[in-house]
């Protein structure tokens, strides 16, 4: 399976500025090659802050339709993911302000997308606790607060430098180091809350399998 | 050894500090087991988040994605421009009419049924808009606590004629007050001719002020303008909290060696940190605050003996009898404390940290703390104004010490106790330190005091010589000999005994040096 690379400076920046100024005079194609480049990226920012399949999709695909209707906007030359990934992060917060809700159960978005968990060649008990722990990770994750969701999915799931965050967020690098400790530190509490102390299952994680 | 902060951790795990931080963290998680593991500990979260939050949808799904984009495009018509891609469409404003429309799109089982008028209140109730009523609410009431609080004074106390009568001995026979060094300028003479009538009191004295301004410029060495001992006899009620006197201590106060003998102070349960020191009786801090909860619930006549004042704890709140009483058991530290005004402050907190002792002012501003003999650190604080710090001496012939705060100033002014003179950077900082270091007196606990002496290390490293060295390295010698006293630590041992050492290095001869030079002994670093 090919994947995108996670950094962002790996995608060279003369080609994408190339791109984005294509993309800005109405070429189609061009747009299509700069969602192809951060698709990956921006859905996987998408999923860590709705940690819902269909939402991250719907979520995921909004940013790119927000990013088509505002390019003219968008100075070339610039790194085009922190603005693609500021864009995610603010329908997320609106997203959460209109539904107010908590997000569902990690076995839902595998049924509805069709995929099957199946937890072969490892032992069941294992593999239960693994999903427990899962689960609880998501519930806690869940209760932390937009900012730190959005802090910690960009730099624990999406690996963007502290720099990156800060123009991503539009903060100060010493608010960046700041709202990090305080994200890690809550999740930490939350999650130890729920599991008694532990913040990693015993178990290895199974495997997803597509169906 | 001073631990890397949960900062510096997660940027030293993220590899994001600079380079001679870098290597310096690096260094320190070297030789620190504690901040090892803390890493460690960082690291196995992080893995576990992206773990179990990731999620693979597969190449299908990224194969068609791009195509899915330009068809949602094209469905909705819109085009490339320079719309503004953070502006809230999803406002509820906005998208409420639309939003059954929009739930079409999803499964029927994730369909949202019409909202009752209930659940709408409810999504009110749990909004951002509540929290911001709530948060006004909260400071408005806050705000007339602090008014209500500050108005508390004398007219109150005018309209209880049993108070009145009670006072109105001691203001009669009030002296003139001795003479105080010039850092304590005295009230002019003649505001007492022109007070309110909420300060009779003092308007029946003589022309010469009653009382010195103490404010946050006092040095460690001020005095307070003091009343004569007669004037401690028929003094009204004094409403303080529980006051208590550690035995062991004040029995080596009494040795007769004439100096200060460290000894470990007593602590109120729940006792922090481990206790494991012994007073010089040989009980245990367990035994002796248990001794002296005791001796707190006798009634205060069991206890109005020089021996009892000695052995335990004196039970509040005085009367005017009392106080009597109280002065002929031992030795007191009291006074009253008022602001700039004039006017008594009732519910200022009075700390002695060095006996772990506090109290509160009664409605009449007045506070009456018992106290071995000799020199104490007294902290005043009350909410809205500085804290006050300053030495008092406890003794056979010792008076009243009374105490008037400065109101907190908005713009930030000259930090407390520093000399104007002293650069604008060193204020802040040494301002800072100070209320880190009322606070701690206040919490009362080693991490507070830790935390006050980082302020105060601070000040040291910017100050490096002079008056402002000298007190800076004095005020981290005394929190760090009361961080190690409150959750002993080798760590803290350690840290008491280089700020001990620093002080010594500049302190004149006095009282404080003593002190310094009593608390290494006891350290054992002789």
């Amino acid at each position: 399976m090919s994947e995108e690379p996670r950094r962002k400076g790996v995608v060279d920046p003369g080609d994408e500025a190339a791109l984005v100024t294509a993309a800005q005079g109405g070429d189609e194609a061009a747009f299509a090659e700069i969602v192809k480049r951060h698709q990956r990226a921006v859905y996987r920012v998408a999923y860590g802050l709705t940690r819902n399949a269909s939402d991250a999709d719907d979520l995921a695909q909004e940013t790119f339709v927000r990013a088509w209707q505002a390019l003219g906007r968008f100075r070339v030359g610039e790194p085009l993911f922190p603005w693609l990934s500021r864009i995610a992060i603010n329908l997320a917060y609106s997203l959460f302000r209109r539904r107010k809700r908590r997000p569902e159960s990690a076995l839902e978005p595998m049924l509805e997308s069709g995929h099957q968990w199946e937890a072969e060649g490892e032992d069941p008990v294992e593999a239960t606790a693994a999903r427990e722990h899962r689960e609880m990770l998501e519930s806690a994750f869940g209760e932390l607060t937009p900012e730190h969701q959005a802090i910690l999915t960009l730099r624990v799931m999406q690996d963007q430098s502290y720099e990156e965050i800060a123009k991503t967020l539009e903060i100060p690098i010493g608010t960046v180091m700041s709202r990090l400790s305080r994200a890690r530190a809550e999740l930490k509490r939350r999650l130890e809350a729920r599991t008694g102390g532990a913040t990693a299952p015993a178990a290895t994680t199974t495997k997803d399998r597509k169906r | 050894m001073t631990h890397l902060t949960l900062e510096q951790l997660g940027a030293l795990h993220d590899a994001a500090l600079d380079g001679a931080e870098d290597a310096r963290a690096r260094r320190h998680v070297a030789e620190c087991a504690a901040c090892r593991a803390a890493l460690a500990s960082l690291a196995e979260s992080d893995d576990a988040l992206r773990a179990g939050l990731g999620h693979d949808p597969g190449e299908a799904y990224f194969a068609s994605f791009a195509a899915r984009v330009q068809g949602r495009i094209r469905e909705r018509g819109v085009v490339v421009g320079t719309a503004d891609p953070f502006a809230d469409a999803l406002d509820d404003e906005a998208e409420a009419p639309s939003a059954p429309e929009r739930d079409l799109e999803l499964p029927r089982h994730r369909r949202r049924l019409p909202e009752p008028w209930l659940e709408r209140a409810a999504r009110w109730l749990t909004g951002s808009r509540l929290a911001w009523a709530g948060a006004a609410a909260a400071v408005i009431v806050a705000a007339g606590i602090v008014f209500q609080v500050s108005r508390e004074g004398p007219m109150e106390v005018m309209r209880d004629p049993a108070i009145a009568a009670r006072s109105g001995p001691a203001t009669e026979s009030a002296p003139p007050p001795a003479s105080a060094p010039a850092p304590m300028a005295a009230a002019p003479a003649d505001e007492s001719a022109t007070e309110a009538p909420e300060r009779r009191i003092d308007a029946t004295a003589p022309a010469t002020p009653q009382r010195a301004e103490i404010s946050n410029a006092a040095p460690p060495s001020g005095t307070a303008a003091k009343a004569s001992p007669q004037a401690l006899a028929g003094r009204a009620a004094d409403e303080a909290a529980p006051t208590r006197v550690p035995d062991a201590r004040a029995r080596e106060m009494r040795s007769g060696a004439g100096e200060d003998v460290p000894a470990t102070p007593d602590r109120e349960a729940p006792a922090t940190g481990t206790a494991t020191t012994r007073s010089t009786a040989g009980e245990t801090i367990a035994e002796r605050v248990r001794r002296a909860k005791q001796q707190a619930a006798r009634p205060l006549a069991e206890s109005a003996t020089p021996e009892a004042a000695r052995s335990g704890f004196t039970a509040p709140p005085p009367t005017a009898a009392q106080d009597a009483r109280l002065e002929s058991a031992g030795p007191a530290i009291c006074g009253t404390v008022r602001d700039a005004s004039g006017r008594p402050l009732a519910g200022a907190q009075v700390a002695i940290a060095d006996l772990g002792v506090t109290a509160r002012t009664d409605a009449r501003g007045r506070y009456c703390v018992a106290a071995p003999a000799g020199t104490h650190t007294l902290t005043v604080m009350a909410v809205g104004f500085e804290a006050a710090r300053l030495e008092v001496a406890a003794g056979p012939g010792e008076g009243e010490h009374d105490v008037t705060l400065a109101a907190v100033s908005v713009l930030p002014g000259p930090a407390g106790g520093a000399d104007a003179a002293w650069p604008v950077t060193l204020r802040v900082l040494a301002g800072a330190a100070e209320r880190a270091s009322a606070s701690a007196a206040r919490t009362n606990t080693a991490a507070a005091f830790d935390l006050a002496a980082l302020q105060w290390n601070g000040v040291v490293a910017v100050a490096r010589s002079g008056p402002a060295a000298a007190r800076a390295r004095r005020e981290l010698a005394e929190v760090r000999w009361l961080a190690h006293e409150r959750g002993p630590t080798p760590e803290r041992a350690r840290a008491a005994e280089t700020a001990l050492r620093s002080y010594l290095e500049v302190a004149p001869a006095g009282a404080d040096r003593r002190t310094a030079e009593a608390r290494l002994r006891a350290l054992g670093a002789r």
